[in-house]
């Protein structure tokens, strides 16, 4: 088994001493950078199939994000800044009055290990900082999350206000969150809708490909 | 309204209650919010939330304007939980209990707690409050919860999780925790005289008292919700063992609140206590971690209270389906199960006939449908349980949002008569 083989499974098997080993030989052995983001990608594919098989519960998610939280700082260590030319950059925020981050977080350690720029606006974010965060980053994709049903409001605020800023036809978006299914997401204006991890990755990464075919 | 009348009003509302949660079919499916403070709540009674939470009577008066207008049958819930402080305290002063579990925007601002954040502080006026936990516990310092955890949460968590509390040995602690009782005593008075105006508009008095699953407990207020996970995976014999350390507290501060003197419970038209569990590792714990550690002491909570005589009314939190068949565990009749957003079918198959089913409105279509949405749906769901035997009609999450339809509302009580 290759090293990226080997780094593969063990994320899968949120195995992780297994994951530290491997990654640390992989950095002193100088693998190329994108063979850990390409394991990394492999293996939370697999998670998020085993999670909607219903074998792998939030729990996991939790636990695979903190692996690869942990992969990332270490690549980013080693290459100091942009260790990869980005898939896309995604603008991500929990939206104004909602200041739950578990699930953002998550949806941003995947993104980042999945090897997309992301701008993390953090929690309790303002339509108006959505909307200076798309004009400074261009960003392909928006993210906004929500936990509480209070959150659909300012979810449809920010799409608003992207609008009114003449930014929507520039951007995708996608609300996530446990609350977030269709009939919200067409009563805020998204996109797309996910209330996992596993199908927001699935959508932003259907995006990208159409975006690197017409490019 | 004569006393007589009155008193007709509270016994056909008790039987619906009682009749429901022994799995029959009442006059009408009871309609139960939980409802902390909630942006719908305030701005139907014209107050912001920030007003609900710093001022305990315009809670109240809110909370009356919507049980009287809505038809509720059984409204519960509370601003926010102090259970940190309120757990070990009420070891020493068990007559403090359950008082001192309540938390609200203005016990916030004078004991300056690190876990929750509150509208007109933190948060915009209109904003609800919401928990966020925070580390108070290292993972070295479990063998030291573990031996004794009320001498650690006194000494090292309480100083930490309040700011207020920092040093205790100071007048600013002092002054706080006098501040505090002036504020719990004006919480009090006020949700006594919403109790009284409730029970004069035919509203049944019950008995309940909010506790925690010791897994919660540790994962909300000791060790922080995302690192409790982890140690899940990577040390469970350590939460395992702090979870069972606390479980005698809580059985405790159950047995006490509800275990009430005959002068107070002769102002209770419900004599069986309901104890109110909001669950939140629920759905997010694999089976092996739900059933290993998890569901046995949701099940050793469950056995004391059918043992002395409570109703466990359990929150599920989140989409519990994959769990669902754990509750058959469970001797019939001896539950509410209220659920987030669950398969119902499933629901119904699992549960039908066996415990009774509190929920099925989504919040969020209060704000997206229409009065028809909500009518379908409130009509599926007593089709669902067979014309509502068993089943108590809710909303799916603890707050309302502020843009919730009026019209919606009223369709929920208006289609809650017609096919009930």
């Amino acid at each position: 088994m290759s090293s990226k083989e080997r780094l593969t499974q063990a994320i899968i098997n949120l195995d992780e001493q297994m994951v530290t080993d491997t990654i640390n030989k992989m950095i002193a052995s100088n693998v190329e950078l994108t063979d850990i983001i390409e394991a990394c990608r492999d293996g939370m594919t697999v998670i998020g199939e085993l999670f909607e098989k219903g074998d792998y519960f939030l729990s996991e998610m939790v636990m695979a994000s903190e692996l690869l939280t942990d992969i990332i700082s270490r690549l980013k260590k080693k290459a100091e800044r942009s260790y990869i030319s980005p898939l896309g950059t995604v603008v991500i925020g929990t939206v104004k009055g909602d200041i739950h981050y578990i699930g953002k977080d998550i949806v941003v350690n995947v993104l980042e290990a999945n090897g997309y720029q992301v701008i993390d606006l953090g929690v309790d974010v303002s339509p108006e900082k959505f909307v200076e965060a798309i004009i400074t980053n261009k960003p392909e994709v928006v993210g906004l999350s929500g936990l509480i049903t209070e959150a659909i409001g300012p979810m449809k605020k920010t799409v608003d206000a992207i609008k009114a800023a003449g930014l929507r036809d520039k951007v995708k978006i996608i609300i996530g969150g446990g609350i977030v299914n269709e009939v919200i997401s067409s009563y805020v204006g998204a996109d797309k809708w996910a209330n996992n991890v596993s199908t927001g990755l699935k959508e932003i990464n259907a995006w990208a490909g159409e975006k690197n075919v017409r490019e | 309204m004569l006393e007589n009348d009155i008193n007709k009003i509270i016994n056909q509302r008790k039987e619906r209650i009682e009749k429901t949660i022994n799995l029959g079919k009442a006059d009408r499916v009871p309609f139960c919010t939980i409802l902390g403070i909630n942006a719908f709540q305030a701005k139907y009674a014209g107050y912001t939330t920030a007003d609900l939470s710093n001022d305990p009577s315009k809670f109240g008066l809110s909370k009356i304007k919507l049980v009287k207008d809505f038809d509720i049958d059984m409204p519960f819930g509370t601003p926010g939980q102090n259970n940190t402080i309120a757990i070990t305290l009420g070891d020493d002063y068990q007559d403090l209990i359950p008082s001192i579990v309540v938390l609200t925007g203005g016990m916030h601002r004078i004991l300056q707690d690190k876990f929750t954040k509150w509208p007109g502080q933190e948060l915009d006026q209109n904003s609800v409050p919401q928990f966020v936990g925070k580390e108070f516990l290292e993972f070295d310092e479990y063998d030291e919860f573990i031996a004794n955890p009320k001498k650690f949460i006194n000494q090292k968590i309480i100083p930490r999780a309040y700011r207020s509390l920092e040093n205790t040995a100071s007048g600013t602690a002092y002054g706080a925790l006098i501040k505090w009782g002036k504020e719990l005593m004006i919480f009090n008075s006020a949700m006594q005289m919403t109790r009284t105006e409730l029970r004069a508009l035919g509203f049944p008095q019950i008995i309940t008292v909010n506790a925690n699953n010791p897994y919660d407990f540790i994962a909300d207020f000791v060790r922080d919700f995302n690192q409790a996970i982890l140690d899940f995976h990577r040390n469970p014999e350590k939460i395992e063992a702090a979870a069972e350390a606390m479980l005698p507290y809580i059985m405790k501060f159950i047995e006490k609140a509800t275990s009430l003197p005959p002068e107070i419970m002769a102002k209770f038209d419900i004599q069986t206590p309901l104890v109110i569990y909001p669950l939140h590792l629920n759905s997010f714990l694999n089976r092996k971690f739900y059933n290993k550690y998890y569901w046995p002491m949701m099940k050793k909570l469950i056995t004391a209270d059918i043992k002395s005589g409570r109703v466990p009314l359990i929150l599920f939190e989140g989409d519990h389906t994959p769990h669902l068949e754990t509750l058959l565990d469970i001797p019939d009749g001896k539950i509410i199960a209220h659920f987030e957003r669950p398969n119902w079918s499933k629901v119904a198959e699992v549960l039908k006939g066996r415990q009774c089913v509190m929920g099925g409105i989504p919040a969020s279509l209060m704000v997206t449908g229409t009065p028809q949405d909500v009518e379908e749906k409130v009509r599926e769901m007593i089709e669902l349980f067979d014309g509502g035997k068993g089943f108590i009609l809710s909303f799916s999450h603890y707050s309302l949002p502020g843009d919730t339809k009026v019209e919606n509302m009223r369709a929920v009580v208006n289609s809650l008569n017609k096919y009930s």
